[in-house]
Formats: structure tokens, C-alpha cells, sequence
């Protein structure tokens, strides 16, 4: 009975998630689930490595934005396909994990933290100076008549948020295929020794700064697909709206609100900040920051497994009672 | 005096005003983060704080905005206690990552809390005297930046004098340096910790209302002062409060010079640069001698 529910659930969310817009016809609602969508694969892919990894990322906004400006630059200005742009994008995102990961992880904790929101910043204030390239501070203008995909042959309507639900969705799944490869097979095993005492794991053989370096890579990779599907959604990529610190934090947060270092975490974390926004946009405008920061503080100091961490302490969620990939107890 | 010259000097006058406004930034953050060992990113968030603080006194009592830096510095004092005992002390004995993501907490509640209360509109109040200035041969030294830059001196000397000479400013040196020992020692080390962050933060409220006559202030403006306290306390060496308020005169004289003679582009480059470099390279910071990695 157990195992079938346990099987029945996935495959059902599964399903109501693909047919969702077919059955959602209203525009706004189907923006409100395309921005579930966004932020719970950006919080599953910083999971990888902060969460799992334990490494503090504050500047993940660097490979949302990597992704974001190469598909606009390549497929708004250049006329690449698109296709090809969102594949450029992610290398260059996983190029520059990979030099930032062999200089910052040298650090440990809060130190990595900061290298990462200095590398963030300093790729926005690039992307505002080099206007060559990036048009500066007024951004690069990502709809038009003239800009087309092409999936199996056909140009997709992009005026309809229905082939963008799609494109997240299927960036979701494969953060989430990743992460669930990652956390049940060796890397993650050596992940989450590093996490817990990485001295301790390189004594034993693990080799430490490779394991990372690939995870930042992967976690960027991801995150960048999701940042250059971004771009044509949103119709204009900026500096800020890409690269800026909120970006950053808001990914971390919807890991860290939800649980990190737990599968279903940044999903739920997602859920949650997507609805308290929409919920407050109504009521009490501009507050939404304010409840993150109370969120945040309350998960810090009261439930640091997150939401998933704390209904997992009444629920036994996940059927074999054995204590799950986080400091639950400090 | 030839062209070159006086520029240059203007140059080097204005980095120091500037470079002073962060060195005591800065030196607030070394003090928080010697005694306590967080990382903490609302810090500039209490900048913002000062100077909205600031503005009400001159809006509400027609004060002159110059003398606005007591109550804001009063403000930011109150607020950084609380936000010791209310936060701070708990996470007292747990990992370094506990403290930085509740002080990013606070950090999005203050400047939310200030965007709820006061809107995303930029504010600022005019000094009738600001800008009116001296001229010395070529160069210009308005009256606003020297007020500021003296009142720094004074609070900077004020600082050390506290540090230095009182039986409390040892117990909160004598905290930063080894919290167990100072413990040991006899020193109530929560309620240093308590006042180093309650200056800490006081020092940033000063600042801030000194700035606002020259500054336009709206909510999120905490955030581009907490990478700057950042990067002048990594360079100096974090904990090290003199080195912070080297850090912070060697940026603001780097960062004039690099708008002047680079680009003013490069400006807020330089910072970020330097900082990875350090943070890479250095990580103890450019003015301590003993190694950390």
C-alpha cells in the first residue's frame, strides 16, 4: 500500500504539472506557475552545492546571468538559433564555475560566501560598463517579431506563456534527474563527507576540490539553462534583473527556506516564497522581502532543515527510517 | 599651480573624504566581526538606517542635517543592541554560516521594512552650506566634506581612545582577540559582544547621516555599503580595526583615482577586484603579518 502511494504520487504531480496549461487558460496564473517552475529549478540546481555541498553560494545570480546575456546576445542580437545560444550559455557558465571554483574554493564557508556575491557583482558591473556588448545599464530587448524558436521544424508561438511553462518544466526535471543522480550515487556520498568534515574526507581519499569544482559546474550549467530560458520569457535582460545581489539571495533562499540539502526542499521552498509574493502583492506591496527575511530568520534559528527538515521531524516521509542528509541536529 | 598637479591633488582630496566615510564603515564591521565572528551583511543596512534616521530629524525638526549624525548614531546604537539580543546571541556557539544567513535575514528585513515605510523614492535634503566651499590655490574643499571628514576624525580618535584607554574598550579587545580567554579572564563576553555590534552599528548610523546631504537615500542603498565595508575589511584584515581604517583611505584614494585617471566605470570595479585578489591570494589581508592560509 505504502510503496504504491509512494509510486502513484510522483507520476500524478508529474501529470497534473504537464497538463497544468492546458487546463489553466488564464495568463496570470500560468505566469504565477512559470515562476514556481523558475525558482524552484534555480533553488534545486544552487542545492547541488549548497545545499548538498555545502558551500554557501551568494552569487549563483553570476551563472543565471551568464546564461541570460549569452542567449541574448547571441540569439536577440546575433541571430543564432536559439537552441545553440542556450547551449553557449551554459558553457559559459560552467567555464566560469570552473575558474571561480579552482580560485574560491580554497575558502572555506562565509569567505566562499563573499567570493561569490564579489564575483556576482563584478560580472553585473561589467555587463553595465561594456556596453559594446551588452548594451549597459538599459539591457538587451528580447522579444520581437523577428526572434523565433523552432522546435521540430515549427516556429513556437512566443507570445503565449504556454512553450515557456514547458521549457521550465522540463529544466526542473532534469535539475531535479541531476540532483537525485548526484545525491544517490558516489559523488554525492563524497559531497556530503566534504560537507560535514572535509578534512576528514580528504584524509580517507576524497578528493575534494575535484568533487566540488564538478558539482559547481553542473549546479551552474543548470542554473544558466534556466537564465537563458529566462531571457526571451521575460523580454529584457538587465543588469540588475540578471546579476543583481537580490537574484542571488532569492535563489539561495527558496533552498534554504525550503530545506537545503533536501531533495524536495527548494521545490516546496519555491512553492511557498512564489505564493507568500503573489499573496502580498495584493495586500501589502513591496513586503514580500520582508517576509523572506523573517522566513530566513526564523529557519536559521529555529528550523535549519528547512520546511521539509521540519515536517520530516512528525512525518516519516520518506518510508525507512534513516537520518537524512542534513546537520537536523546542528 | 600647473593642471596636472592640481588635479591630481583634488583627486587625492576627494579620496580621502570618501575613503574616511568608509574607513569608519569599515572599522564598524572589524569590530562587529572581531568579537562576535560573524559575517554580518545587514551592516550596511544601518548606513541606510542613519540616513533615514537623519532625514526624519531634518524633516520633522528643521534641524540642520549636519547635526543630525547624534540621533541617528543614537538610533543605530539602540537598533544594534537589539538586534544582538534578539538574534545574535543565539547563534553564539554555531557555525560560521548560521550567523552570516541570519544577518542576511536581518539585512532583507531592514531594508524591506524601510521600502514599506518610506517607498522606493529617492530622498535627500539640501544643505544651504554644503557645497558652498573654500578654494586654496586651485583646488576645491567643500564645506560638507570637511565636516564630515572632521567629525570622522573625532569619532576615529574617540574610537581608539575607548580601545585603548578604558577598562571596557580592553574587555572588547581582549574579546576579539580570544573570546574563551577573555572569558577566562573575567570579561562579560555577550555584553561585549553586545556593545561591539551596538557601535559597530552606531558608527555606520554616523556615517550615514553625514552622507545624506550628498547622497540621495532609498531603501536598498544598504547593500552597495556592505560590499564596500566588505572588501575595505577583507583588505585590511578581518578583526583588525586600524588596519580597516587604512583599507578604507587606500580605497576611497584608489577609487578616485581610478575614476579620474581610468574610468568611472572602473570605479566600483576596483573594489571587487582587489577584494577577490585578496580574498584569493592574501586572504589575511594586505596590513596583517601572520598567515591564515
Amino acid at each position: 500500500m505504502k510503496v504504491t502511494f509512494r509510486l502513484i504520487m510522483p507520476i500524478a504531480v508529474v501529470f497534473l504539472l504537464v497538463l497544468m496549461p492546458l487546463i489553466v487558460r488564464s495568463r496570470q496564473v500560468q505566469h504565477v506557475a512559470i515562476l514556481f517552475l523558475i525558482f524552484a529549478g534555480l533553488g534545486t540546481s544552487w542545492n547541488l552545492i549548497g545545499g548538498y555541498g555545502g558551500q554557501l553560494s551568494l552569487g549563483h545570480a553570476a551563472f543565471f546571468g551568464a546564461g541570460a546575456y549569452t542567449v541574448s546576445i547571441l540569439w536577440a542580437m546575433k541571430g543564432v538559433s536559439f537552441w545553440l545560444a542556450l547551449l553557449c550559455g551554459m558553457g559559459v557558465a560552467t567555464g566560469i564555475s570552473i575558474l571561480v571554483g579552482a580560485m574560491a574554493f580554497r575558502l572555506r564557508g562565509p569567505y566562499f560566501a563573499l567570493a561569490t556575491l564579489a564575483l556576482a557583482e563584478l560580472l553585473r558591473i561589467v555587463a553595465e560598463t561594456w556596453h559594446s556588448l551588452t548594451l549597459g545599464a538599459e539591457g538587451i530587448v528580447t522579444t520581437g517579431l523577428r526572434l523565433r524558436i523552432q522546435f521540430l521544424g515549427a516556429d513556437l508561438d512566443l507570445t503565449s506563456k504556454v512553450p515557456f511553462y514547458y521549457f521550465f518544466l522540463v529544466a526542473l526535471m532534469v535539475t531535479f534527474a541531476a540532483t537525485m543522480y548526484v545525491r544517490h550515487g558516489k559523488v554525492g556520498l563524497q559531497l556530503l563527507a566534504i560537507r560535514d568534515d572535509e578534512d576528514a574526507a580528504c584524509s580517507v581519499g576524497v578528493k575534494a576540490g575535484r568533487v566540488k569544482l564538478s558539482v559547481l559546474a553542473l549546479s551552474a550549467a543548470l542554473t544558466s539553462l534556466i537564465g537563458g530560458i529566462y531571457a526571451p520569457y521575460i523580454g529584457f535582460v538587465a543588469p540588475t534583473n540578471t546579476f543583481g545581489v537580490d537574484r542571488s539571495v532569492e535563489i539561495a533562499l527558496v533552498a534554504l527556506i525550503g530545506g537545503a540539502a533536501k531533495l524536495l526542499g527548494p521545490i516546496i521552498g519555491s512553492l511557498f516564497v512564489v505564493t507568500i509574493s503573489e499573496l502580498l502583492r495584493a495586500w501589502l506591496p513591496f513586503s514580500h522581502r520582508l517576509v523572506y527575511g523573517i522566513l530566513l530568520i526564523i529557519v536559521v534559528l529555529k528550523m535549519r532543515g528547512g520546511i521539509v527538515g521540519f515536517i520530516e521531524k512528525f512525518i516519516d516521509v520518506r518510508g525507512v527510517r534513516y537520518h537524512d542528509s542534513t546537520r537536523s541536529t546542528g | 599651480m600647473p593642471e596636472g598637479v592640481a588635479t591630481f591633488l583634488q583627486t587625492m582630496i576627494n579620496g580621502v573624504s570618501i575613503g574616511a566615510v568608509y574607513a569608519v564603515i569599515a572599522m564598524g564591521l572589524a569590530l562587529t566581526f572581531g568579537v562576535l565572528k560573524v559575517i554580518n551583511f545587514a551592516h550596511g543596512e544601518f548606513v541606510m538606517i542613519g540616513m533615514y534616521s537623519a532625514f526624519g530629524i531634518v524633516i520633522a525638526f528643521g534641524a540642520d542635517p549636519y547635526v543630525g549624525f547624534i540621533p541617528a548614531m543614537l538610533i543605530c546604537l539602540a537598533l544594534g543592541a537589539a538586534s544582538y539580543w534578539v538574534l545574535f546571541r543565539r547563534i553564539e556557539k554555531k557555525p560560521q554560516e548560521d550567523g552570516l544567513l541570519l544577518s542576511l535575514g536581518l539585512a532583507l528585513v531592514l531594508s524591506n521594512f524601510a521600502l514599506v515605510l518610506f517607498s522606493p523614492d529617492y530622498r535627500t535634503v539640501n544643505s544651504r552650506y554644503a557645497s558652498l566651499g573654500w578654494q586654496l590655490c586651485d583646488l576645491s574643499l567643500p564645506v560638507g566634506r570637511m565636516i564630515t571628514l572632521i567629525t570622522i576624525i573625532l569619532v576615529t580618535i574617540l574610537l581608539f581612545l575607548f580601545l585603548q584607554h578604558t577598562h571596557i574598550g580592553r574587555s572588547v579587545r581582549a574579546a576579539s582577540q580570544d573570546r574563551d580567554g577573555a572569558a577566562l579572564a573575567g570579561v562579560n563576553v555577550q555584553w561585549m559582544s553586545c556593545l561591539a555590534l551596538s557601535i559597530g552599528s552606531a558608527l555606520c548610523g554616523i556615517a550615514g547621516a553625514l552622507l545624506l546631504p550628498s547622497l540621495h537615500v532609498y531603501p536598498s542603498i544598504g547593500s552597495t555599503f556592505t560590499i564596500k565595508a566588505f572588501v575595505v575589511v577583507v583588505l585590511g584584515g578581518l578583526g583588525n580595526i586600524p588596519g580597516a581604517l587604512v583599507a578604507g583611505l587606500f580605497l576611497g584614494m584608489g577609487e578616485s583615482l581610478a575614476a579620474v585617471y581610468v574610468s568611472p566605470d572602473f570605479k566600483d570595479a576596483l573594489g571587487l577586484i582587489l577584494f577577490l585578489f585578496v580574498l584569493l591570494v592574501r586572504p589575511q589581508g594586505l596590513m596583517v603579518r601572520k598567515r591564515i592560509a
